[in-house]
């Protein structure tokens, strides 16, 4: 909350400020409510079913300002979204920042069994990155052998003896010698 | 007004008579309690940031008189409060004049039958103005 805006301005008034924290639930919620609905595709009708209400009344639960929502409704939306319901003392600082941080065209609260997914795909990635961390040394020990094993295999004169390979006449190379050569390791000269 | 920049889709005008009175804020002011301006005011916050404006919170006059007229609704004290105007392009609503009513008594008594039409008449010939509403925000 910036303490220069007009809302901090209005909020030193004790009277309006307690005001402030009862609009956000009487005008604010039903708005959200509204918007939830619609981000499931709801009617209605088909949250009203959910909810165990009638129709009506989700319709006057919609309308800011309607009604009293009181903690027994509110659980009871809840428990048809299946979502949280968090209530609890703040800050006003809080309430502010999260009134002006509220954007109802990106508003979406995952059910839980979306949470309980996201939370899952999370935890398979932190696994993996955590298998990937603890291979990387390992990975390095192997790429250390590889190159070791190479280069005894191979041996330190391997160009020399390709190019002196590439210089002979092809019928010697495919010859007794050559498959001596090739058997050497450098199979392949003869196909 | 970086944050408002990202999350704020419309802007709000209100009325502005020929003698600099502007309508809706005045209004707010003269509300009778303080839960009626932090109702408003958080209407008009969240409302400002929803792209989509539908029923229940704002919904058309009916009427031929009223074609193109608009009100927006919420209820405070347990009583219908109403801002009526139009839009005046696809992001921006013009506020003509705030008003209650209870059991189709209007307050103001004349809003529909006679004022907003002539608001909007004497905005149309240049007779009123406009001014950018200042929506209540903590940034």
């Amino acid at each position: 909350m910036n303490t220069k805006s007009s809302l901090a301005n209005e909020l030193k008034d004790k009277e309006y400020r307690h005001a402030f924290v009862a609009s956000q639930i009487r005008i604010g919620l039903p708005l959200q409510c509204r918007a939830l609905r619609e981000g499931r595709g709801w009617t209605q009708p088909q949250l009203a079913q959910a909810a165990n209400m009638s129709q009506p009344r989700i319709s006057e639960i919609e309308r800011p300002g309607e009604r009293k929502l009181n903690i027994e409704t509110l659980l009871r939306l809840a428990e048809a979204f299946d979502v949280a319901l968090d209530v609890r003392f703040v800050t006003f600082r809080d309430l502010v920042d999260a009134a002006d941080k509220l954007d109802l065209d990106k508003f979406f609260v995952n059910s839980f069994n979306e949470d309980l997914a996201d939370l899952e795909n999370e935890e398979i990635w932190a696994k993996a990155k955590h298998s990937l961390s603890s291979s990387a040394p390992r990975l390095k020990e192997m790429q250390d052998d590889l190159s070791e094993i190479d280069a005894y295999v191979l041996g330190p004169q391997k160009a020399e003896r390709m190019d002196n390979l590439r210089k002979m006449p092809s019928s010697i190379l495919c010859g007794n010698t050559g498959n001596q050569l090739a058997g050497e390791g450098e199979k392949g000269l003869c196909a | 007004m970086i944050f408002c920049d990202k999350v704020v889709k419309w802007r709000l005008y209100e009325y502005v008579s020929p003698l600099e009175r502007h309508s809706i804020t005045e209004w707010r002011n003269g509300l009778k309690t303080a839960a009626r301006k932090a109702d408003l005011d958080t209407f008009l916050r969240i409302q400002v940031k929803i792209r989509d404006w539908v029923a229940p919170s704002v919904k058309p006059l009916s009427g031929k008189r009223w074609k193109g007229l608009f009100e927006l609704r919420w209820k405070s004290d347990g009583v219908p409060h109403r801002i009526g105007g139009y839009f005046a392009a696809p992001d921006e609503f013009v506020m003509l004049i705030g008003f209650t009513h209870n059991a189709n008594k209007y307050d103001p008594s004349e809003a529909l039958e006679k004022t907003i039409l002539q608001r909007k008449r004497q905005i149309q010939n240049g007779e009123a103005s406009l001014s950018e509403y200042k929506v209540i925000f903590g940034q």
